[in-house]
């Protein structure tokens, strides 16, 4: 079970299926230039920032993932692009001028790239909401495309701000569920969102850090308010996607238990995530209205 | 009753090994199998005891046996392997009592006539000092009448022993042949294949020579065991010599002819 | 030891690591919040942890211990084999993927049922080609080697399934499948398992006969009468039913049935007849035992009660194979 800190299960899985790297390739490249004519993203989560961002016909190839609608909230937009699995051989023969990607995410083939010449910029799993303003800032930079960025990023501080000063007084409890009983603790890009929308989040006061199995006993101690479970798990069986349907949790009433994050918005620190806030912080307004509080 | 085996055909993976071979077994009488090795001895016993598929007729009194459930005919038919099994470390008490599976209902322990009867089996076949012993760690003489006294234990009218004197010592041999006397006393038939020539024509009623799956001889031992026969069915030259006791038939060399 | 003395000691044993179970558990409750929560009053969380977690836990556990312990006891009779366990002869490991193939390709919707169906399907194709192998060959040696083959494709199976599922968290299950564990379980399971099992237990009962007349081989068994094909059958699907439908909810648990009627044996008269009900216990007390530990060692994580067993098991399997050069069983 991971426990690193940020570290999400989906992305775990992207890396997985990404990190079978080629080693066969053996030839020298190009060097970037300072605005990059032809931009690859390796990542679902620099895909994201860079499908915001890039100016038509920069970003020539994303990662395969992008297209997964369980993983991706912009798996339609994604299809308008070319896609990549993460193989050295397949940026190697797109020569692009720069080369985007997560910092976990492809452990040999980075570095292999880098020692051919190409010039790679890698962007952190762990993510909070403080940190995405500054992440849209730095893949603009990259890109050469400051201004739109700079726009996204302000627009995002701004509705960020909005949510935030709506909060009060009634703060409801919230479990965040990534798989089979595992939660989202203390660190986690999940937690600052649950944070924002009004929530206390049981795992972090449980002192998880990262994510971590939460025992079903525990929450039937505590009582959640919600328990978010992921959304797109009804697609595809398994068995920990129905640890939330347990009888010991439907045995008492009050908690509620569902999907109540858009598919995919909090699994990358970009732009998207905002929608989980919103949509969480109308469900806040909803189960535990502040009313004349304000 | 009389066991009567009727144009018996058996076949073995498409081979015929058997051909129509008709004979009975009476009770009171030891009929001693006799014949070289592949004559169908053993086959012809499976076949009696139910375990190889089988044409023809084997009744027991009116009964067909064929017609009886398995556990009908272990009542009246009891089987002793030639090839010895002794599973894990059963005492010789126990695994006598298996001879008793039969009788018994399913679920109920055993009754004291149970208990009688593994005991006079036990002493019968002269192991009763052994009872408490496990079965595996006894000697090969020992585990074969260990292996007798169960299928004595299962006290049936009528008693098929694929060599059960094979590997035993000369006077573990005759003892086991009195026992099968004293069974036959008490008014059982019984079978037994033998290869020991001298064995068969002292202590046996009457003997059957197979050759081939068929029956080259059939009669009392001093009426059908001479030289010429011997020499027929087992292609060796014999002594043949008598005493008070009976015959005694020792093999002195091969004809030369493959028999 | 006499019969009955032993099967008392064995279930008061099971009885004490039942409650035991009961007992473990990361919300802290005291012994009297405990009782009160399992039968009557009490808190409402407390009523809720012990009668939806932790009651089917514990039963489970006993139910799968007593399935494991029986089916390895009936197997070792029937084959006159003191090696033969559903782990190690692969029939856990082919119910795990029949489970495994049935739920997660969605075939028969995301339904609980496509677990035992599943799984009792894989355990039945098992245990037919090992009898299958058993009839023709009958040494131990082409059995375990057969199990050990199974074994490795099934396991190689259930991964392949896992991985290839849309469900990016179904490989993390991969674990729970090889490596057994019952942890959250629910009365659902309970239900969904138990009664299977308990019909496996009846026919392996039935069997009790059979088995101890193999102990002298097939032909002197069946001359004692026994029914050589329907013995087959009852102990085909009672191992089936049973191992089938306690994998199903609850993975591959290895080296429970191997253990116990070893252990136990030496205590009865070795007829095997007489081993069913001993191991049976012993085998509940076994994987409640294995069950409190995996929570009591791991608190925060808890770990897969396979691992344990495993851990148990897999060094006595070798000190029997070294032994069972000696054939003293």
């Amino acid at each position: 079970m991971p426990s690193k800190p940020g570290w999400r299960g989906g992305l775990l899985k992207a890396l997985y299926r990404t990190s079978i790297a080629s080693f066969t390739l053996a030839l020298s490249c190009l060097s970037a230039i300072a605005e990059p004519a032809r931009v690859m993203s390796l990542n679902l989560c620099t895909d994201q920032l860079a499908m915001a961002l890039a100016a038509p016909g920069q970003l020539i190839s994303i990662s395969f993932l992008s297209r997964d609608p369980m993983l991706s909230p912009l798996s339609e937009k994604a299809t308008a692009y070319p896609i990549n699995h993460g193989r050295a051989e397949e940026v190697f023969l797109e020569r692009p001028n720069l080369v985007v990607t997560g910092t976990y995410s492809l452990q040999n083939t980075t570095p292999l790239l880098k020692r051919l010449g190409f010039r790679v910029e890698e962007f952190s799993f762990v993510q909070t909401l403080d940190t995405i303003p500054g992440e849209i800032r730095r893949m603009g930079a990259l890109l050469g495309r400051e201004e739109r960025a700079e726009a996204l990023a302000r627009s995002f501080e701004t509705e960020l701000a909005d949510i935030e000063s709506r909060r009060c007084e009634a703060r409801p409890t919230a479990l965040a569920y990534e798989q089979a009983g595992v939660a989202l603790g203390r660190g986690t890009l999940a937690d600052s969102v649950l944070a924002a929308a009004g929530f206390r989040n049981l795992a972090s006061e449980a002192g998880i850090e990262g994510m971590a199995p939460f025992p079903l006993e525990l929450i039937v101690e505590q009582k959640p308010d919600i328990i978010i479970t992921r959304a797109g798990e009804e697609d595809a069986p398994s068995l920990g996607a129905r640890v939330p349907h347990h009888p010991a949790l439907r045995a008492f009433s009050g908690t509620r238990i569902g999907p109540f994050v858009p598919r995919g918005a909090w699994s990358c620190g970009g732009p998207f995530v905002i929608q989980a806030v919103k949509a969480l912080a109308a469900l806040r307004e909803e189960i535990a209205p502040c009313g004349e509080a304000r | 009753m009389r066991l009567d085996i009727g144009n018996l055909d058996v076949s073995l993976s498409g081979r015929p090994v058997l051909h129509g071979l008709s004979m009975a077994l009476s009770p009171g009488e030891v009929v001693g199998l006799l014949g070289p090795n592949g004559a169908g001895k053993s086959t012809l016993m499976r076949a009696i005891a139910g375990l190889v598929e089988a044409r023809g007729d084997i009744r027991f009194g009116g009964d067909d046996l064929a017609a009886l459930s398995p556990a009908a005919r272990a009542r009246i038919l009891a089987y002793l392997p030639q090839t010895r099994i002794v599973g894990w470390r059963l005492a010789v008490r126990d695994l006598v009592a298996l001879g008793r599976i039969p009788w018994r209902r399913f679920g109920a322990p055993p009754t004291a006539e149970d208990e009688a009867i593994v005991e006079r089996a036990l002493i019968l076949m002269d192991v009763a000092h052994l009872a408490e012993r496990p079965a595996s760690e006894l000697s090969g003489g020992e585990q074969a009448r260990v292996l007798a006294a169960r299928a004595v234990a299962q006290s049936t009218p009528c008693l098929i022993a694929d060599e059960p004197a094979s590997g035993l010592d000369p006077a573990h041999q005759m003892m086991m042949m009195q026992a099968l006397r004293r069974l036959a006393g008490e008014g059982r038939a019984i079978l037994v294949s033998l290869h020991d020539l001298t064995l068969a024509a002292r202590w046996c009623d009457r003997v059957v020579m197979l050759r081939d799956g068929r029956i080259a001889a059939e009669g009392r031992p001093e009426a059908v065991m001479d030289a010429a026969r011997l020499a027929e069915i087992y292609g060796v030259t014999a002594h043949v010599a008598r005493d008070e006791g009976g015959l005694i038939l020792a093999p002195t060399g091969l004809t030369g002819a493959a028999p | 030891m006499r019969p009955l003395a032993l099967n008392a000691l064995l279930g008061l044993l099971a009885l004490a690591l039942f409650l035991a179970s009961l007992a473990v558990g990361p919300a802290e409750l005291g012994p009297s919040e405990s009782v009160r929560g399992l039968l009557a009053g009490g808190s409402e969380a407390a009523a809720v942890i012990m009668r939806e977690i932790r009651l089917p836990r514990a039963i489970l556990g006993l139910a799968i211990g007593f399935t494991l312990g029986i089916s390895g006891a009936v197997l070792q009779g029937f084959l006159r084999n003191p090696l033969a366990e559903p782990g190690i002869i692969g029939v856990s490991a082919m119910a795990a993927f029949g489970a495994v193939a049935a739920f997660y390709t969605g075939l028969a919707g995301s339904t609980l049922y496509a677990l035992p169906a599943g799984a009792l399907i894989g355990a039945l194709l098992a245990v037919l080609l090992l009898l299958a192998l058993a009839a023709r060959s009958g040494s131990t040696l082409t059995l375990i080697l057969a199990g050990v083959a199974l074994s490795s494709l099934s396991g190689a199976l259930t991964s392949l399934v896992l991985n290839l599922s849309p469900n990016p968290f179904a490989s993390y299950e991969i674990i729970f499948w090889l490596l057994g564990s019952l942890k959250d379980r629910s009365i659902e399971h309970v239900w969904l398992a138990l009664p299977l099992m308990a019909g496996g237990w009846l026919l392996i009962a039935l069997s009790a006969r059979a088995i101890d007349a193999l102990s002298l081989g097939e032909e002197a068994a069946a001359s004692l009468g026994i029914h050589m094909a329907r013995t087959r059958l009852l102990i085909v699907v009672g191992v089936a039913l049973g191992v089938g439908a306690a994998t199903a909810v609850a993975g591959t648990i290895g080296f429970v049935g191997l253990v116990v009627p070893h252990l136990i044996r030496p205590l009865t008269n070795r007829l095997p007849s007489r081993l069913l009900l001993p191991a049976g216990l012993g085998g509940a007390a076994l994987l409640l035992a294995a069950d409190v530990a995996a929570r009591v060692v791991l608190p925060a994580g808890e770990l897969n009660v396979g691992v344990l067993t495993a851990l148990i098991g897999a060094p006595f399997f070798l000190w029997l194979v070294v032994r069972s050069r000696r054939e003293v069983f």
